[in-house]
């Protein structure tokens, strides 16, 4: 038999022996007891061997949702012991219709990432168990997919447990990965990108960084709730963040098409004056100058800016300090 | 499968079986996705688990005839073990998400659906509530369309595709809508390209549902299925750009072929473009934070361009 056989055997006669018991069982009884751990004690390899062995067993049942308690029965019977109230273990009853159960099933298949996937997967089975029945059904007429950063585990497993977490940074304007500690309070998903918002503590101020910026391995430290959580609206200052909420009023730009060129700009048109045979005068609106400039450059010398002027001179200027990249010598 | 799921569904099958007594073998091994003989072998491994005393009547019995089983004693395993907090999370924000998105016909039920599976998780759930999500998606849009994809008829778009900066019209049959990083897109079969096509919403100029149902060839599905070709194809050419820090992020956006970061910050990027035209656009849409270093041609093309418009602005 396989070992991870042999251990997935060894685990759930764990499971139901500390269910069966009301006492907390010590270490030692459950190595005399569950099939798996018989070792000799006086042997000192052995027992570390023992010891190793339950502490992984206890780490991975934890993994799984199974809530060991420690404790001790008495004053009298000190040493500590473990036990699985039942209450604490059961999965509450829980009853979906057929259609209820077809939009979990749909809801499940959501997530394009494996980690996340596997825990949906993993969820489904046991709600399976509690007597659900979860078909594949059809495919939604409209179907969200959802996929997140390799950071998002344990990012937000050290939100739930309020432990610190420390990462390699690379933030857009930064030359190379830094090293960042933060106390999260949450993440947000928004415009289609994940942040994680909470307290920098070398710069001891709010911050939000993108999980996709995220470099190597997101380490979960210190103790567990280590900080309390403030009242804030993650979305709101992931959405202040994300955006400079500089409001210009709207303006107008007549500007030059070139015959049947640049669709982009086209459909973009409030409105379009007579063909001559130069090409099109089209009148757009616009609020940044700076970034309006930065989308007629894109059309190159398709696009010729006629009016305002302070727009025609934006235009100028940027296309003359790309055009400079390009001349003779220039690299 | 790794060994944390096999655990997990070797825990929960006694409760499984328990809640359909006497189910066809294959059905249950359907269900857990499966194959029957791994079925078998768990049921083999749980009939070697049990009380301590681990006698005859201690031990869980599972009575399997050719096709069906029944546990006849479950050993005190009555019920599945609680959701962890990961799998409480992932159904929870999954729901969640659900929900939020426009053009499904039933949302009552995701609600119904997600208090029942959040009232069942309990506190595994909690921090599901540390998640927000946020769309920007036209709701409207995504309604029209996805009606179009129930009532299954064929449509002609008048659409704008961004990469070759051109409208077009064309017939195409709609499989369904997909919502991915705030954009909605309707995947379909295009007549004209004999290929499926994923066309963003906000990118259909005009759109007339024709009177005549969807053909969709069996194997558009599958081609959905399968990712992009486009960016990996060898025969489109290859261009070197060297962007800015601020324009770092096309590195992330477009599939590279090679990324080497410069001491300076700067990254040198290669990658493949549909044609020249587009690398020419993108290179311009970037402004001074990017400089097109090779093909030779495709400096050329841009430096000829900004003398053309400059002499224009008379600079």
């Amino acid at each position: 038999m396989s070992v991870s056989r042999l251990r997935t055997e060894r685990l759930v006669n764990l499971v139901i022996c500390l269910l069966s018991t009301r006492r907390f069982l010590s270490a030692e009884k459950i190595a005399g007891t569950v099939p798996g751990y018989r070792h000799d004690a006086a042997d000192t390899r052995a027992h570390e061997a023992f010891q190793r062995k339950f502490e992984r067993d206890k780490a991975e049942l934890r993994r799984l949702g199974v809530p060991l308690e420690t404790g001790t029965n008495s004053v009298f019977d000190p040493e500590p012991g473990y036990r699985i109230a039942r209450r604490d273990y059961e999965l509450p009853d829980i009853e979906l219709t057929p259609d209820e159960a077809a939009v979990l099933g749909a809801a499940a298949r959501l997530w394009q990432h494996s980690k996340l996937a596997a825990d949906a997967g993993d969820g489904l089975w046991k709600l399976r168990a509690a007597g659900v029945d979860i078909r594949g059904g059809d495919e939604p007429e409209v179907a969200p997919v959802l996929s997140v950063d390799e950071a998002f585990t344990p990012v937000m497993s050290a939100v739930r447990e309020r432990r610190e977490i420390r990462f390699g940074y690379l933030g857009a304007s930064d030359d190379a990965s830094v090293k960042r500690r933060l106390q999260p309070w949450g993440v947000a998903c928004h415009r289609g990108r994940w942040y994680v918002v909470g307290w920098d503590l070398d710069r001891e101020a709010t911050r939000c960084f993108r999980l996709s910026r995220i470099t190597g391995t997101v380490r979960v430290g210190g103790r567990p709730d280590a900080f309390e959580m403030p009242d804030v609206n993650v979305l709101d200052y992931v959405s202040g963040f994300a955006h400079d909420t500089e409001d210009l009023p709207r303006r107008r730009a007549t500007v030059l098409i070139a015959p049947g060129r640049a669709a982009g700009l086209r459909r973009r048109a409030e409105q379009f004056e007579a063909r001559q045979p130069d090409g099109d005068r089209v009148v757009l609106s616009f609020q940044h100058p700076r970034r309006f400039a930065g989308l007629l450059a894109t059309y190159g010398s398709d696009v010729t800016v006629l009016d305002p002027p302070e727009l025609r001179k934006e235009v100028a200027t940027l296309l003359a300090d790309i055009a400079a990249k390009y001349r003779e010598g220039a690299r | 499968m790794t060994s944390a799921s096999h655990l997990s569904r070797v825990l929960n099958l006694v409760p499984y079986l328990l809640a359909r007594p006497g189910i066809r073998i294959a059905d249950a091994a359907a269900d857990l996705g499966i194959g029957v003989s791994e079925l078998r072998d768990d049921l083999t491994l749980l009939w070697m688990c049990g009380l301590p005393g681990y006698g005859p009547g201690d031990l869980i019995d599972i009575a399997f005839d050719d096709d069906t089983v029944t546990v006849t004693y479950d050993a005190g395993m009555t019920r599945p073990v609680r959701l962890s907090p990961d799998e409480a999370l992932a159904l929870v924000v999954a729901l969640r998400m659900l929900v939020d998105t426009p053009g499904l016909s039933d949302r009552e039920v995701v609600k119904r659906t997600l208090d029942k599976v959040a009232a069942a998780a309990g506190d595994a759930a909690a921090s599901a509530a540390r998640v927000s999500l946020s769309t920007t998606i036209d709701d409207e849009l995504v309604d029209v369309f996805s009606r179009i994809v129930s009532d299954g008829k064929a449509v002609r778009l008048a659409y704008y595709s961004a990469g070759r900066d051109f409208s077009s019209e064309r017939v195409v049959d709609p499989i369904r809508v997909v919502i991915a990083d705030d954009h909605a897109y309707l995947h379909a079969w295009c007549r004209r390209a004999e290929d499926v096509r994923r066309f963003r919403l906000d990118r259909i100029d005009a759109h007339k549902v024709l009177d005549e149902p969807a053909e969709i060839p069996p194997h558009a599905k599958e081609l959905l299925a399968s990712p992009s070709v486009t960016f990996r194809d060898t025969t489109f050419p290859r261009i070197v750009l060297r962007v800015a820090k601020s324009a770092r992020w096309i590195a992330e956006y477009y599939p590279c072929e090679d990324v080497t970061d410069e001491p300076d910050g700067r990254r040198l990027v290669t990658m493949r473009a549909r044609d020249l035209e587009w690398a020419k656009r993108l290179t311009l849409s970037l402004g001074t934070d990017v400089e097109a270093l090779e093909p030779e041609e495709l400096r050329d093309m841009i430096a000829a361009d900004m003398q053309t418009v400059l002499d224009r602005y008379e600079m």
